[in-house]
């Protein structure tokens, strides 16, 4: 029937109709021509066409890129940089694992072997294709350099500063503004008072058996104030231990770096003991003289390499035939 | 695949046979029975139509495993050679000269695994290394055993056993023609087991890829033994030696360190790193000498305990050197005794090279050689101390 | 350890099977007087009879190990070595018209040191030389005494005067006799309070036993004798032998010593050290001083090494300059068997032999021996 036919509702696609009128099309039962004929209530189900569920397409897995790759190819290309292990990308045929009745586990789907950094990168064909292209950046290493005198004779300071590298949101560390400079203090052309001075000014910065002296700086904020004021204090300490002042000439006894038998109380009692029983004072001990006395000479030699080289039996030896000259009379002395 | 001409040699290509497909022998995977191989769907083996032969359920199932294996074993072989290449070739050698060692090594540079246990680092072997051994299909088919002693359940263990059997009456024969001519067997040539022992229980079953019995391994010595014992067993020194292990000499283990020379002309060792407890000590023995002692630069003052003196006294005491070497040892670590503990070992280990082999095993003997490996052992929470349990209050 | 003893024991048995065991004697010299001993006598033992010990050392003066091994032996054997034999020489060839030469006997700890000084103090009791003989000082330093007290007359310094005391006594049964004998007197009055004196001219014994009785002036006594034995000795009246044993520890940073006042003296502070040490100047002659430095008498962080520098310090080095230094070394070999043989001898030791191991293990130094073959 005409009617029906035309209350049959075609459902139409909703790309064709605009929205608003799809939503009424799709409501209401009315046709789109209004006619004058009563409404149809239609009862019977509309026929749906069965949805057919989504096929499961297997995807088609291309073979594993290691078998179509030639045994003499070039790995660098394959592998330029440092990536996690890919199984199908390595064309060996590696296991790792341990289980105690079964064979190590192969590589696909191992995540051990993802988990070892490693240096398919780095091959030595790979290690030889960076140096030659570094290669014509370097120069060669410079004539007259070859030995470690050189380089102390050349370049006599080392300075020694740390970059440090964070994986947090600041890259900046406060411990790279410490600088230190280290300074070989036989660069210096320094004569006895001067070094002397030197030493005892820097104190525990200098090492003896080294011969370094040492500075570490890092009272500046940042990196090129603190060198500035290394170098500042090389230059005043070197300056100073130069200059001689006029407070240096008290220097007590109890301060002198060296032994010197003069000064000291040995010698008045080698004179007391030569001038006994007469006593001795002071002016005494200092205008008496030992340019014709052997023994004495011997004497003084003795305890100033007692006291200065240090005390062993060598020296405690030569220290006793000293004084067995010296107190002892002649034929006594075996 | 000769396995397979073996299993099927009435094999009938027709594509037009319409014959029913009983079997279902599609030899598409290459799955291991371990479940670990390359999940390559690559390799296709065509369908083969085979005529229809009465087999049972249980059989097939087990030809087709057997065969499985050993196509897997075949694919992992090839596997690895391909790999040996690519791997020469990623480090720039020669791959014709690419042993075993140089594998390992590249596999080392260039998987560097902090893992402590060496059998759990990445590696790189020949599959008959990996894998466990199994055995081929052992019957056809149809169903009709290879080997001759195949219904005894461990044909190549009783296969030994009567190759054992057979060799002893050839044996007893051949004495007995012997001493028909009024000839004695050498008496010279008897074989001993002196200097090496039959293989254990856990090799046999290597060897037989077979699961054994004690009782059983128990028959199988007995019956060698027998073997072993017959006056002309000299004759059959390569079977014999088949089963047997040679017993690794101890004395071979003793290395020492290599002697030098000073300027003057006397001999000296050092041996660095002497262990005991936290002490390392380095000890420098010379030979022609006065039995002067410096250690750190002090003499045997360096300890007050008498204890410890006298182990540093002990080992020249043992060889009678005392008065014969001039020691000079720097110590460093630990307390008093593992001091003097690893001192004795340096001086220990040098002398070895001054004196004769006998006194050397004399002194393996006495312990003097053996690095002492006790440590202090932790205490435990619960616990008072190592070993002291807290006092056991009843309530 | 038992594998080796026993494989030993086997070596030691199967040598003594071959040789029939003698019984050793040690090589002994028969001269009892010291002054008699020269380098013929060398490594032999030579004995001291009692009367001798009781008067010279009965109040200190022996190690105490070795006094228990002379009651064991019932008999004291000094041996005769080279350190002591230099001493003596010196003592009889020196000039006595020049001020007083310092010996100093060093060497490592129980290389017999002591022993040595008991030696020459022997020596020169049969010379009739005074002795100033102070025994071992830490025993001065050591002990947390409770009478520690700062002197009166002395500004700064502290006296202990039961040690004082003590030490007055040892003197006195040290040198009674001789004091006896020589006849000396004092040279001044000493006024000890408004009731006290001892006039000028009294003899010296009797100022010893002043001090003895009256513990409180024994410091100001000592140094008074010492003042007074100086004195008589440059005027050629007598002899005197300084001899001091661990001489280092008068220069020690601290001593154990606490006054009244819970100060902790140093020995600086102390008026018997400054005795001592004003008894080892060389501004007297007629004598002789004789010290000894050992480790044992430093303080316990101080033992690093033997020599007498490193623990006498600077200060007491230039309080001693010049000095001849004596070293007492380990026992040579005759010595050391020689030692061996008087243990032999005395059945001490009842089999020979290990003595190789006990060389090595005391690497020849007397007391060391002497404690390994002590008993348990």
């Amino acid at each position: 029937m005409s009617v029906m036919q035309k209350c049959v509702m075609i459902r139409r696609t909703a790309n064709a109709i605009p929205i608003n009128y799809y939503q009424r099309t799709w409501c209401s039962t009315k046709a789109a021509a209004p006619t004058d004929e009563f409404r149809v209530l239609n009862l019977k189900k509309k026929f749906v066409p069965p949805q057919s569920k989504k096929k499961y397409t297997k995807t088609l897995l291309l073979p594993p890129r290691e078998t179509a790759m030639p045994v003499d190819q070039d790995w660098t290309n394959v592998w330029p940089g440092p990536k996690t292990f890919h199984p199908a990308s390595v064309p060996l045929a590696l296991r790792q694992g341990y289980d105690q009745k079964r064979a190590p586990p192969g590589k696909y789907g191992n995540a051990e072997l993802m988990k070892i950094p490693n240096f398919l990168h780095l091959t030595p064909p790979a290690v030889k294709k960076h140096c030659s292209a570094i290669k014509k950046f370097c120069t060669e290493w410079p004539k007259g350099l070859e030995t470690d005198e050189d380089f102390d004779k050349h370049f006599p300071m080392t300075i020694i500063t740390t970059d440090y590298c964070h994986s947090s949101p600041t890259i900046k560390d406060p411990k790279a503004r410490i600088v230190t400079i280290k300074v070989k203090l036989s660069a210096f052309d320094l004569d006895k008072h001067a070094r002397d001075k030197m030493i005892r000014l820097v104190g525990e910065r200098y090492d003896e058996e080294t011969d370094i002296l040492t500075i570490v700086t890092d009272r500046c904020p940042t990196r090129k104030q603190n060198y500035d004021y290394g170098i500042y204090v090389l230059t005043a300490l070197y300056h100073e231990s130069n200059t001689f002042e006029e407070w240096e000439k008290e220097k007590q006894e109890a301060d002198m770096e060296h032994y010197i038998w003069d000064n000291n109380v040995s010698k008045k009692a080698y004179v007391a003991l030569v001038e006994w029983p007469k006593k001795v004072s002071d002016d005494d001990v200092k205008s008496f003289s030992i340019e014709n006395d052997l023994v004495g000479q011997k004497y003084k030699d003795a305890v100033t390499e007692l006291l200065n080289n240090g005390e062993d039996t060598y020296t405690l030896n030569k220290y006793k035939e000293a004084v067995v000259g010296m107190l002892l009379p002649q034929n006594a002395q075996a | 695949m000769m396995l397979m001409q073996r299993l099927f040699p009435n094999l009938v290509t027709n594509k037009l046979c319409s014959a029913k497909i009983l079997t279902n022998f599609v030899l598409r995977c290459t799955y291991g029975l371990n479940n670990v191989g390359s999940d390559d769907p690559g390799v296709e083996i065509p369908e083969k139509k085979i005529v229809e032969e009465k087999t049972s359920l249980a059989m097939r199932a087990y030809l087709q495993r057997a065969t499985q294996y050993n196509s897997f074993m075949d694919q992992q072989i090839h596997e690895y050679k391909i790999g040996k290449r690519h791997l020469a070739n990623m480090m720039g050698v020669d791959p014709e000269t690419f042993t075993q060692k140089d594998i390992d090594a590249a596999i080392g540079y260039l998987f560097p695994s902090g893992l402590y246990d060496p059998k759990a680092r990445p590696l790189m072997r020949p599959p008959s290394e990996v894998f466990p051994p199994k055995k081929d299909a052992e019957f056809d088919e149809s169903g009709r055993p290879f080997h001759v002693f195949f219904y005894t359940g461990k044909p190549n263990f009783y296969s030994i056993l009567h190759n054992i059997a057979t060799k002893l009456v050839e044996l007893n024969k051949f004495e007995d023609s012997l001493r028909k001519n009024n000839i004695l067997p050498d008496a010279d040539k008897k074989l001993t087991s002196f200097g090496s022992q039959w293989l254990s229980k856990e090799d046999l079953e290597k060897k037989t890829v077979e699961r054994l019995s004690d009782h059983e391994y128990k028959h199988f010595v007995v019956a060698i033994e027998r073997l072993l014992n017959h006056a002309c067993a000299y004759k059959l020194t390569e079977f014999i030696s088949e089963y047997q292990k040679p017993m690794i000499s101890t004395k071979s283990i003793v290395e020492s360190s290599p002697v030098l020379y000073t300027k003057d002309g006397r001999a000296y060792v050092t041996v660095k790193d002497c262990p005991r407890k936290d002490a390392r000590a380095d000890v420098t023995v010379y030979y022609p000498g006065t039995g002067k002692l410096s250690i750190n630069g002090k003499g045997i003052e360096f300890f007050d305990y008498i204890q410890a003196r006298e182990q540093i006294l002990f080992p020249l005491l043992f060889t009678d050197m005392i008065d014969k070497v001039d020691i000079e040892a720097t110590v460093s670590g630990g307390g008093v005794s593992g001091k003097a503990g690893a001192i004795r070992f340096g001086i220990s280990w040098c002398l070895c090279s001054f004196v004769d082999p006998e006194v050397v095993e004399r002194m393996r003997i006495a312990g003097l050689l053996q690095k002492d490996y006790r440590r202090r052992e932790r205490k435990k929470p619960g616990q008072a101390r190592a070993r002291r349990k807290f006092t056991w209050k009843k309530r | 350890m038992r594998a080796y003893r026993r494989v030993c024991n086997y070596a030691t048995a199967a040598i003594k099977q071959e040789a029939q065991y003698q019984i050793p004697t040690a090589a002994r010299t028969d001269k009892t007087n010291p002054a008699d001993h020269d380098h013929h006598d060398e490594s032999k033992f030579y004995t001291i009879d009692p009367k001798t010990i009781t008067s010279l050392f009965q109040m200190g003066g022996l190690p105490k190990p070795f006094t228990e091994q002379t009651q064991m032996f019932a008999e004291t054997a000094l041996m005769v070595r080279k350190p002591a034999l230099e001493v003596i020489r010196g003592l009889k060839l020196a000039d006595y018209q020049k001020p007083v030469i310092r010996y100093l006997l060093y060497g490592q700890t129980g290389s017999g040191k002591s022993l040595s000084l008991a030696h020459i103090l022997h020596y020169a009791h049969n010379s009739k030389f005074i002795l100033y003989h102070i025994p071992y000082v830490p025993i001065w330093l050591k002990y947390d005494r409770k009478e520690v007290n700062w002197s009166t007359t002395k500004n700064g310094l502290a006296d202990i005067p039961l040690i004082a005391a003590q030490w007055l006594k040892h003197f006195k049964h040290q040198n009674e006799v001789l004091l006896n004998e020589l006849n000396l007197t004092t040279s001044q009055d000493y006024v000890w309070s408004i009731r006290e004196t001892t006039p000028k001219g009294t003899i010296l014994n009797e100022l010893i036993t002043h001090g003895i009785n009256r513990a409180k002036y024994a410091c100001d006594c000592m140094d008074i004798l010492l003042n007074e034995l100086k004195a008589h000795c440059s005027n050629n009246k007598c002899k005197m032998l300084v001899a001091v044993d661990g001489f280092n520890a008068f220069f020690n940073e601290k001593t154990d010593l606490k006054t009244e006042d819970r100060v902790r003296v140093t020995p600086q502070q102390i008026s018997m050290v400054q005795t001592g040490l004003s008894a080892v100047l060389s501004d007297w002659n007629n004598g002789a001083v004789v010290m000894v430095t050992s480790p044992r008498a430093a303080l316990n962080t101080k033992r690093e090494s033997h020599l007498p520098i490193y623990l006498c310090g600077r200060q007491g080095f230039e309080h001693i300059d010049p000095f001849i230094p004596v070293m007492v070394p380990e026992l040579t070999t005759t010595e050391f068997n020689n030692m061996l043989d008087y243990y032999e001898e005395k059945r001490w030791l009842q089999k020979t032999g290990g003595r190789k191991e006990l060389e090595f293990l005391t690497s020849r130094l007397p007391a060391e021996l002497m404690a390994r073959c002590a008993s348990l």
